[in-house]
């Protein structure tokens, strides 16, 4: 932190949830002080190291002076800070589209099949469980798009997470096909004007897409739209 | 599957009939689909082949290589094999209709996938030598030509130059030439740099996404690589009407007249706009900004006065701040409206943002004041110091209403902090690029309509109030940056 910045701290549960209702404690206030929020806000005071501490958590915190350094901007490479996901590891990392219906700056996936939405302050903002599901797109919302096969029923669906709490909810699940199979989805598409594609494919055959070979010479191609108003597309056959 | 930057969904596929122990036909289309349901079949290519032992065996199709071209449809490539040897192919779709082009020729005759669109609207791409395996990036145009060839490197991001940052951290320039060396880390939307390290990280690193003409810059084609075309400015699409510098000043000073408060007893706010600029005319945009910002302020309630003022300068910049808009020398000298003591309302500017290229990979955040070319018409770290606070209230904010005027390239501070360090002052600033529209709303430039051919028709801006100055993202906020 630059002396004279403020910042938001949060205790994480080793499943990655915030923790509220601790005692927070700075080594030395002159330099870091907090707010009596829960969790707190810090303000850095002055040049110096800290220890915040959260019950049996704790993190360091550098301050340094805008005024000694060159342009007054913090040199390359500085960590301005750090969020250790749910401790499984951080595998990937994807950006968030701004939006005013999302919280997320970066989604990050975690190696346990879950992905965090973070802000820009690395507050992470909610959880949600993706283990099933690729791709996991951005959307224009905030949020993301999940294309999802269901492990068991072998059910392809899509669904969406919401940018602000990461809670799902339905976007399309394809009705099964006359032979009772299900159908396959993707590739996947989003639209800036909220709008989904897929494409569609019969539960027996190979889904059609970049360089794959749609066998049958009686397949099927769908194009759905499952956004806004505008329902189910068309289908076309060839 | 990809969103073209004409806002259609594009689906390539491909297939083969065996309907006799002659030959085997093959057919390449695209499905273009818009997001009302409405499609058409594009036919891109067919192709024959003898039948071979078993007429009916699966064939093996190449990768289609599917890439936006602007905002006029799609450019792919493909590779089919005819003859005993490979072939490749490129088409150009515009509208409903495809046409072959030659393909670019890459060593050992490998394919050439798209990667990237330059921001002169050629294209980058990636190639594998058949033979040896070694991997090549190539740069040609919408017609197939190549126009240089760089080995054991994948494109990453196109930059604003005409140049790519490979996956390797090189820059290179619109010839290929290397030109310097950077760190990639993931970089957000907003310009915030990440790395993955087990945890995540948020680094201090220059950001490497720009603002620019391409459509599709960077791999997956916007920072979020969802395969979504993403202009990043979008206000280069919108059509406005020129004004010579006259033109403008009358229209200034019309505006000024119309809005000349009544009421001299509340808070001063002073309200600067910037000239309308070289590559891009804003017409009269700014001043339609301004001057819709003032009748707001008037309105409000707040007994405010707000007076909009020309700048062409950071001279111009520096008095306005001193003189209550007051400028008594410079490019467009403007008479004071009698203003009500200091400026303890707040400041606004209206104009052209984004960063000076400094040569050598290094830029620097700055307001872009005048057509003229020149560090003293642009606003920026060496000519800051020039804008003093003497006569701004303890309260007052400042608002920069310019492209990613809270946001900087280079490791340095964005010109949004800048002058926050030398006002003393909150200002307040987006990180993001503007277009124009009469609607506030703060979100994504859409089409509102298509032309004949299904290209888009994007929003035109008007020549009347309200105008506004909007972030090109779903409801962005404006950042605040504090003085340190």
């Amino acid at each position: 932190m630059l002396v004279g910045d403020t910042h938001t701290i949060q205790a994480l549960s080793a499943a990655g949830q915030s923790v509220t209702g601790l005692t927070w404690t700075s080594s030395d206030p002159t330099i870091v002080s907090l707010s009596t929020d829960d969790p707190p806000i810090l303000t850095a005071v002055a040049a110096g190291h800290v220890t915040i501490t959260a019950g049996a958590a704790s993190a360091d915190v550098t301050v340094s002076d805008p005024t000694l350094l060159p342009g007054g901007t913090l040199p390359l490479g500085t960590v301005i800070w750090s969020n250790p996901g749910d401790g499984s590891g951080v595998q990937f990392i994807v950006p968030a589209v701004p939006s005013t219906s999302g919280v997320a700056d970066v989604f990050a996936f975690q190696s346990d099949g879950t992905v965090q939405a973070i802000t820009s302050d690395g507050t992470t903002a909610w959880t949600a469980n993706v283990a099933n599901a690729w791709p996991v797109l951005p959307d224009f919302q905030g949020g993301l798009v999940v294309l999802n096969v269901d492990p068991n029923t072998n059910v392809s669906s899509i669904y969406k997470l919401d940018g602000i709490t990461g809670q799902p909810y339905p976007a399309y699940t394809p009705s099964p096909d006359p032979d009772g199979t299900s159908p396959r989805l993707g590739p996947v598409a989003i639209h800036p004007d909220g709008t989904i594609f897929a494409v569609q494919s019969p539960g027996g055959y190979a889904a059609p897409g970049f360089g794959d070979w749609h066998r049958s010479r009686n397949g099927y191609v769908q194009i759905h739209c499952t956004a806004g108003d505008h329902g189910l597309g068309p289908s076309f056959r060839f | 599957m990809i969103i073209a930057g004409d806002g259609y969904a594009y689906v390539p596929y491909q297939y083969a009939v065996c309907d006799d122990f002659i030959s085997q036909d093959f057919h390449l289309g695209l499905l273009r689909v818009d997001s009302g349901g409405a499609y058409n079949n594009i036919s891109v290519f067919d192709w024959s082949l003898p039948v071979g032992i078993n007429p009916c065996e699966i064939p093996q199709f190449s990768e289609i290589g599917l890439i936006t071209n602007a905002d006029q449809g799609t450019v792919l490539t493909w590779e089919t094999w005819e003859n005993g040897s490979n072939q490749e192919y490129m088409a150009v779709t515009t509208g409903a209709s495809a046409s072959l082009v030659s393909a670019p020729q890459a060593p050992g005759g490998g394919q050439v996938v798209p990667v990237l669109q330059a921001q002169d609207g050629s294209f980058v791409g990636t190639a594998q030598d058949p033979n040896t395996g070694n991997n090549y990036m190539v740069a040609f145009d919408a017609s197939g030509n190549v126009r240089w060839i760089v080995p054991n490197e994948t494109p990453q991001i196109a930059t604003a130059d005409g140049g790519v940052i490979g996956q390797s951290g090189i820059t290179y320039d619109q010839n290929g030439n290397a030109t310097g060396q950077i760190g990639l880390s993931t970089q957000t939307w907003t310009g915030n740099m990440y790395q993955e390290a087990g945890s995540l990280e948020a680094m201090a690193v220059p950001s490497v996404f720009e603002a620019g003409a391409s459509f599709w810059p960077t791999v997956g084609g916007n920072p979020s690589g969802n395969g979504t075309a993403f202009i990043q400015c979008p206000c280069l699409l919108q059509s406005t009407d020129t004004a010579d510098p006259d033109q403008l000043e009358s229209a200034l000073r019309d505006g000024q007249a119309a809005l000349m408060p009544q009421d001299q007893q509340g808070p001063t706010y002073l309200l600067l706009v910037g000239q309308p600029g070289i590559e891009y005319n804003a017409g009269q945009s700014f001043v339609l900004a301004a001057e819709t910002a003032s009748a707001a302020l008037t309105q409000s309630g707040a007994s405010s006065n707000s007076v909009p003022v020309l700048v062409s300068t950071v001279s111009d910049f520096a008095a306005a701040l001193t003189g209550n808009g007051f400028i008594t020398g410079g490019v467009t000298p403007l008479t004071t409206l009698g203003m009500n003591g200091p400026i303890a309302g707040g400041v606004t500017f209206f104009g052209h943002g984004g960063w000076l290229d400094l040569g050598g990979g290094v830029y620097d955040s700055a307001l872009f004041l005048s057509p003229t070319r020149g560090s003293v018409y642009n606003l920026w770290i060496q000519n800051v110091g020039q804008l003093s606070n003497a006569n701004l209230g303890t309260n007052a904010t400042i608002v920069l209403y310019a492209c990613n005027a809270g946001k900087n390239r280079n490791a340095g501070d964005s010109i949004a902090q800048l002058v926050a360090n030398q006002l003393r002052r909150t200002v307040w600033a987006y990180p993001v690029d503007m277009w124009y529209s009469a609607d506030p709303t703060p979100r994504i430039m859409l089409p509102v309509g298509r032309n004949a051919d299904g290209t888009p028709i994007w929003p035109k801006v008007k020549s009347t109030t309200p105008l506004y100055m909007v972030p090109n993202a779903n409801g962005v906020k404006a950042i605040p940056f504090y003085p340190h």
